[in-house]
């Protein structure tokens, strides 16, 4: 009789961040097994705002929220998805969301790419991995990686992909460029602390 | 009156449930699942921390508890942070600061992504 205990599957985080509508929810959506969940952000701003005593804790009438969805890949792995939530107002919630993440997907609308540039400069700034997500509307694509790289100007590390919102393989894709940036990362990490090649 | 502290629930009563404490011992992070080891709980004991309890029989992570029982994250992290101290709830591991391990976890990661 199998009578083992349930365990604890290890966690990790990757954050979906962008400007308002385009697409983190839909990015989120179309990989997660379950329907994405949002927890009333307003609740956490009241939590958080107790916490930190110079936010004052207004009942916020806001319904923005904090999108997320889940991934489990055995027994003892989950990776969770999070919509950020507007910086501008959310902003106490981004250094909370970063902890630890293995990185982030910054999703691009090129008709509007300015709306990307706080999650780029925040992501940045942070030294947190990240990929940048063309989302191709409707299947338009007006511009090339390259013309959004130098409009954007990231490290030319940073990859930068077309990609569709919607379509599962599409943001299976993306996820996994954005994974192994963050493994290639640590890689050459791990190899600068130990001052040797990479163990074979 | 709109001063009427009924009319604003949100405000006091969650850091009551938890004795005016905002942080467990464990900080934990919002992706950190944590599972039941042991669900017998002294007589008394608050419904939210029944509640917990009682859903993650099946492991969930600190957000979705709260979402799941609408409950604010910062109380769902002392409660589950005081019951994982006194071995009610264990919690999963969540990324590691040390680089090889960091490494293994993301090769794990890598592999299971591509396979989705």
């Amino acid at each position: 009789m199998p009578s083992e205990r349930v365990r604890a599957p290890l966690a990790l985080k990757i954050l979906v961040a962008g400007g308002f509508g385009v697409g983190k929810t839909t990015t989120v959506g179309s990989i997660s097994e379950i329907e994405p969940l949002s927890t009333d952000a307003a609740m956490t701003e009241v939590a958080e705002g107790i916490d930190a005593a110079e936010l004052t804790p207004h009942k916020s009438e806001t319904t923005a929220a904090l999108d997320f969805g889940r991934i489990t890949f055995a027994d003892d792995l989950v990776l969770y998805l999070f919509g950020t939530p507007g910086q501008d107002r959310f902003a106490f919630m981004w250094d909370e969301l970063a902890r630890g993440a293995v990185g982030a997907i910054v999703i691009a609308d090129t008709r509007r790419l300015a709306d990307s540039f706080p999650a780029l400069d925040y992501f940045e700034q942070r030294d947190v991995p990240f990929v940048v997500g063309i989302n191709c509307f409707d299947g338009i694509r007006l511009h090339t990686s390259a013309q959004v790289r130098e409009a954007v100007s990231v490290d030319d590390d940073v990859p930068i992909e077309l990609f569709d919102a919607r379509a599962r393989s599409s943001v299976k894709d993306l996820l996994a460029v954005l994974v192994e940036h963050a493994l290639g990362r640590a890689r050459t990490e791990l190899v600068a602390a130990t001052g040797g090649p990479p163990p074979a | 009156m709109s001063d009427d502290p009924l009319r604003t629930p949100g405000l006091t009563r969650p850091y009551v449930l938890t004795g005016g404490r905002t942080r467990g011992a464990a900080d934990l992070p919002l992706e950190a699942v944590v599972v039941t080891e042991r669900a017998t709980l002294p007589i008394g004991a608050a419904p939210e921390v029944v509640a917990i309890v009682a859903l993650c029989r099946a492991p969930y992570s600190i957000v979705e508890i709260a979402t799941h029982l609408r409950l604010h994250l910062g109380v769902v992290r002392v409660l589950v942070g005081d019951l994982t101290d006194q071995g009610v709830l264990a919690v999963g591991v969540t990324a590691s600061s040390r680089l090889d391990e960091r490494v293994h976890l993301l090769e794990r990661l890598l592999e299971g992504v591509r396979a989705l």
